[in-house]
């Protein structure tokens, strides 16, 4: 019995084992010094010439073509100067590899960093605040999207500097809007319209959705902007979601999937790159960004699509969510001076930035030149630098993506499966999310 | 009384020479054992109490992050799913695999490519094949609701409806992992002696009753092993509930693990983390124990 007890104990402890084996960091925790002065002087950036040649390191998660787009931009850094070479290392599970390495004081110089976490690193003193060296070059800070900048900005302090922008908008079929004779929508009303006229039925069976929703849980945050209303409170202590404006979005919603019956759930699932659903005509209107775009282009050779902003509320409001791509400095990085030295060449030189543009194909930080043709001429392009005006981040506060994905949008699925009404759901999320997220002011 | 004085402490220098050759061969394991087990177990209990989130900070809190464990209804909500998914999971697999090894131990002709075949999907990546049945299990397209629409019959929103979506992930689960299950029934089958079949065929007995009587209590230790396993290893669910359904719809397949990954590495709340670690291990000790009872109890009838 003893025996029998032991061995069972010994195995619950070799699972428990594994579940936290990971889970543990172990040892002691060396806190970073944020130290952000610059290692450099002005006046040796002030005089280039005999300046020995320095090697950086840069991490990213981009492989592949997008790999290739960051090397063409360091080989012409290198082109463009002499004394920083910039040395790209592709890493995967960055997030993770960036705790250890700050752990233990390793971290590379510079960080392509997907900007919506950065206020959680940098009040962790991860990352080093860069105003001294903008204010030392004065970089033209209204030169970049002001909301990518609040995206790279934490407690007063900016950490970084935006290279690219992006968003959640609306891709449209062309040739069935052509078919139908209908307009891109550019509001609720239009894009229900839109929606109703484009779907097919065939009995039990959806031949053609009008509008993908299985994304509307997660794209709540700029639903509820286009209807007047905001996800939180200003300070970002409380949720503001269970409010008019919340309650519109959701009758919308559920007009749209059980009166007008535009959508079925689940329509989608499993379908992807060449059997995708907006690839192969069977929903009309989807969701997606520019990162959408080479997949359409791959896959859909017959496809005519469109980008278009997300469409206004019912009283005109607008909205959408802007993300993306800054460069930011570790605060162990022992060469700051040369990496916001490539950071600034990259994202602040305005002929560089429209270089970046066409070989990445994406829209930069930098909006001083979004007047160019390169985007004006691109109806896609164009489109999206109209919603980046009105697009806002993620709200920066702790504990933002759990109630995203573990509130928000968990509760919204229940809701769109009908297992819960619209004043309950939003009761019940605002009573779960305050919770979290004061859990969350706690730590 | 001299020959006694001289044979004792050579007698114990060979106890002691076979017991520390002993500890030397265990010993290397018994290291890594300590090392990457029991210290990692320690120092999540540990940080348990605290608030440490990696990079900064690793305060002693005392019972805060239990509290708040007990509060915390997306926790419970976890909780609770596994549990379901444990009890479909883990007495459906024992039936499936033991009928299937009784069948592919028989001297049928083929036996030994279906042991192939069933084996396959063990070596299938666990990602790349929930890929698959995303596609297979899709409502309008997928291959499984085409073959129920001949019969006249609608599926499911297999992964995209709460109520069915558990179902699914037992199902790939299942699918992929039974040729391991089967193969341990296998090798635990050749081990039963031929005789007792043959007495029991002479005593009047069928294949059914020979199962029964026979069989089923012969692979007891087998039963209780496979059991032990498959209820740790189904506690830990998560890539293939990450694939199918990325914890959803409305949380109905957010596994514990998943929480605590996404707790400890993208919240950086590791403290927090590891109380949900410990909760999870009560919980697997708790079906542990009493699933060791059951077994016991099911031997000794």
């Amino acid at each position: 019995m003893h025996r029998s007890m032991s061995v069972s104990i010994l195995l619950v402890l070799l699972a428990f084992s594994m579940i936290l084996a990971s889970c543990t960091g172990g040892g002691t925790t060396p806190v970073p010094t944020g130290d952000a002065t610059p290692t450099g002087s002005p006046e040796a950036t002030a005089t280039p010439s005999p300046e020995p040649l320095q090697e950086i390191t840069m991490w990213g998660e981009w492989s592949g073509d997008a790999e290739k787009q960051v090397l063409s931009m360091v080989d012409r850094f290198h082109a463009a100067q002499p004394s920083v070479k910039v040395s790209y290392i592709v890493t995967g599970d960055m997030v993770t590899k960036l705790l250890t390495a700050t752990a233990t004081g390793q971290t590379p110089d510079l960080i392509l960093w997907d900007r919506w976490q950065t206020a959680m690193y940098a009040s962790k003193n991860v990352f080093a605040p860069i105003d001294d060296l903008v204010t030392r070059d004065a970089v033209d800070m209204d030169q970049f999207f002001p909301e990518a900048i609040r995206e790279l900005t934490a407690d007063g302090k900016l950490y970084g500097l935006p290279l690219t922008v992006d968003g959640w908008n609306i891709f449209i079929n062309r040739k069935l809007f052509r078919e139908k004779g209908l307009e891109a929508p550019r509001t609720w009303d239009e894009l229900e319209q839109c929606a109703v006229a484009l779907t097919v039925w065939e009995g039990d069976k959806l031949v053609c959705a009008g509008i993908t929703m299985a994304w509307f849980p997660w794209l709540f945050n700029q639903w509820i902007q286009t209807a007047g209303g905001s996800i939180l409170t200003e300070d970002g202590t409380k949720t503001a979601y269970n409010s008019a404006a919340g309650k519109m979005v959701l009758e919308y919603w559920d007009r749209l999937l059980n009166v007008d019956k535009v959508y079925k759930i689940g329509f989608e699932s499993g379908l992807g790159q060449g059997v995708d659903a907006f690839v192969t005509g069977k929903v009309a209107m989807t969701w997606g960004g520019l990162w959408s775009v080479e997949g359409y282009k791959t896959y859909g050779e017959d496809l005519e699509f469109e980008l278009i902003p997300m469409p206004a509320g019912p009283n005109g409001d607008r909205g959408g969510f802007i993300g993306g791509f800054g460069l930011v400095i570790p605060a162990a990085s022992k060469y700051k001076e040369q990496a916001f030295r490539f950071m600034k060449w990259w994202t602040a030189d305005k002929e560089t930035s429209l270089e970046w543009a066409k070989v990445s194909k994406s829209v930069p930080g930098n909006k001083s030149v979004t007047d160019d043709p390169f985007f004006t001429d691109d109806i896609n392009f164009r489109n999206l630098v109209e919603a980046m005006q009105h697009a806002k981040i993620r709200p920066p506060y702790p504990g933002y993506s759990s109630l995203e994905s573990q509130v928000i949008g968990a509760n919204l699925q229940a809701f769109m499966e009908g297992k819960i009404g619209v004043d309950e759901v939003l009761a019940k999320m605002q009573t779960q999310g305050d919770k979290l997220l004061a859990d969350y002011k706690q730590d | 009384m001299r020959k006694n004085h001289i044979i004792r402490p050579t007698a114990r220098t060979a106890r002691i020479r076979r017991n520390l050759t002993g500890y030397l061969f265990v010993g290397p394991a018994l290291l890594f054992f300590a090392v990457f087990v029991l210290l990692p177990v320690g120092l999540a209990a540990y940080l348990g109490f605290t608030n440490y989130d990696i990079l900064t900070r690793s305060d002693w809190i005392g019972l805060d992050n239990y509290w708040r464990l007990l509060q915390d209804e997306i926790f419970h909500t976890t909780l609770a799913n596994i549990v379901s998914y444990v009890v479909l999971y883990v007495p459906l697999m024992i039936f499936l695999s033991f009928c299937a090894a009784i069948l592919l131990n028989t001297r049928l002709f083929g036996a030994r490519a279906f042991r192939t075949i069933y084996y396959l999907p063990g070596l299938t990546s666990a990602v790349a094949a929930s890929t698959v049945w995303l596609w297979l299990l899709n409502p309008e397209y997928g291959l499984v609701n085409q073959i129920l629409s001949y019969f006249g019959i609608v599926g499911p929103a297999w992964l995209s409806h709460s109520r069915t979506a558990m179902v699914s992930i037992v199902m790939v689960t299942l699918w992929s992992g039974v040729g391991g299950n089967i193969v341990m029934y296998l090798a635990g089958l050749q081990n039963i002696p031929e005789s007792l079949y043959e007495s029991a065929s002479l005593d009047g007995a069928g294949p059914i009753r020979s199962a029964w009587y026979i069989t089923f209590p012969m692979l007891a230790p087998t039963t209780f092993f496979i059991s032990m396993m498959l209820l740790i290893g189904s506690f830990q669910l998560f890539d293939q509930a990450y694939v199918l359904t990325k914890g959803g719809p409305a949380n109905s397949t957010l596994t514990p693990v998943y929480l605590i990954y996404n707790n400890g590495f993208a919240e950086l709340n590791m403290g927090y983390a590891s109380a949900q670690a410990v909760g999870l291990f009560f919980l697997i000790l708790l079906f542990t124990l009493v699933s060791r009872r059951f077994n016991r109890e099911v031997t000794v009838v």
